[in-house]
């Protein structure tokens, strides 16, 4: 993969990275005797491909690249999935349970809060209660004491 | 070694053990050379690889020096590549030498338009053929020669760029053969003088410093 930030001088040529991937997958995949003798063969497919079609896996993989690192490109797409994602839950029935599922958690959790509120509040007053008892029982422990002087 | 039918992990894919070479030196040639056309620069990689031929493979990168006025694509580089190439041979075929131009990402047009100098029917001196590319670089007939002493020395580069006398005379004189300005007594003149030169210092070697003397020589 190029990176835009590195040294002009030594750019990777455009989509090589994407070219190299699938010839190493490739030959991963078939594991040939002859991997220059396949390489080639897997290259010249490649081109009578091109030639066919018209698609050029080298100029895609620099469109991938290109998009990759302009970010705005993908700050569109986010925008039409939301898109998307509203229309489909205005108008999608299969959408409902899950939104119904969603809003039953959020229910749930504002009733756990509540409940842990209560708790923390209970036991906070637990505790000054437990001091404000020991206070009074060392204060009765010194009187005593004071009485046996 | 054959893969097994169910993957459970990555360690179970071999690799072969001659391939992170093979990818290593790969993309150190495609980022030397820079091709165009990556596609297509690949396919004649491997190819000339697979055959054992010299490889499309410049020695170093080449910084874009093509102007709008010369630019045709075709570089000093690219006809070094060529020359690693062909020059095992006295003659190319013609065929042979459009395919290894296709796969530099040369266009054919340009490779017509050489051929059209000289014109032969499916074999060519492949000396010939470089002195043809050498003066489509752009430039005067000096120029020319400069590039053709650059590609044939065997000096290091940015040395004297010494190529023998006799290389050197017969290139200049096909060239100025074809170059209807330029008379055959002339040449004679100029190449007498250029030997006597070369034999009483360099024994028969002719470099640069001879009779390139930068931009203004015309």
């Amino acid at each position: 993969m190029s990176i835009p930030f590195s040294n002009t001088h030594y750019r990777i040529p455009q989509g090589f990275g994407n070219l190299l991937e699938g010839l190493t997958r490739e030959i991963l995949r078939e594991q040939p005797d002859n991997i220059p003798a396949f390489a080639a063969a897997y290259f010249e497919n490649l081109l009578e491909k091109r030639e066919k079609t018209s698609f050029d896996p080298a100029e895609w993989g620099a469109k991938l690249e290109d998009r990759f690192y302009n970010n705005h490109a993908f700050k569109d797409q986010e925008q039409t999935e939301k898109c998307e994602q509203e229309m489909a839950k205005s108008s999608g029935r299969e959408e409902t349970p899950v939104t119904a599922f969603e809003e039953s958690a959020e229910e749930e959790r504002e009733k756990e809060e509540f409940a842990a509120l209560k708790i923390q509040s209970a036991f906070r007053g637990h505790v000054a209660r437990e001091e404000v008892k020991k206070m009074k029982s060392d204060k009765g422990d010194q009187e005593k004491e004071e009485d046996n002087e | 070694m054959p893969l097994p039918d169910t993957m459970f992990c990555a360690q179970q894919i071999h690799i072969p053990p001659e391939l992170p070479d093979i990818l290593k030196q790969f993309t150190k040639a495609a980022i030397r050379t820079q091709p165009v056309d990556v596609l297509q620069w690949s396919a004649g990689y491997f190819s000339a690889l697979s055959r054992g031929d010299p490889l499309p493979v410049k020695d170093r990168i080449e910084m874009p020096v093509a102007t709008q006025k010369t630019d045709t694509g075709l570089t000093q580089g690219l006809l070094k590549v060529l020359h690693k190439q062909c020059s095992h041979k006295q003659f190319v075929e013609l065929k042979d030498l459009e395919k290894k131009w296709k796969n530099l990402c040369l266009p054919v047009e340009k490779f017509r338009a050489i051929l059209e100098l000289d014109p032969c029917d499916d074999k060519m001196e492949w000396i010939k053929f470089l002195a043809l590319g050498c003066s489509s670089l752009g430039g005067t007939l000096n120029t020319a020669m400069k590039n053709v002493c650059e590609i044939l020395t065997a000096d290091p580069e940015g040395g004297p760029a010494r190529i023998p006398f006799d290389t050197f005379s017969l290139i200049y004189q096909y060239l100025a053969s074809l170059d209807p300005e330029i008379s055959a007594s002339e040449t004679e003149t100029y190449l007498a003088t250029l030997r006597e030169k070369s034999e009483s210092r360099k024994n028969g070697m002719i470099g640069l410093s001879d009779f390139y003397t930068g931009k203004t020589s015309g």
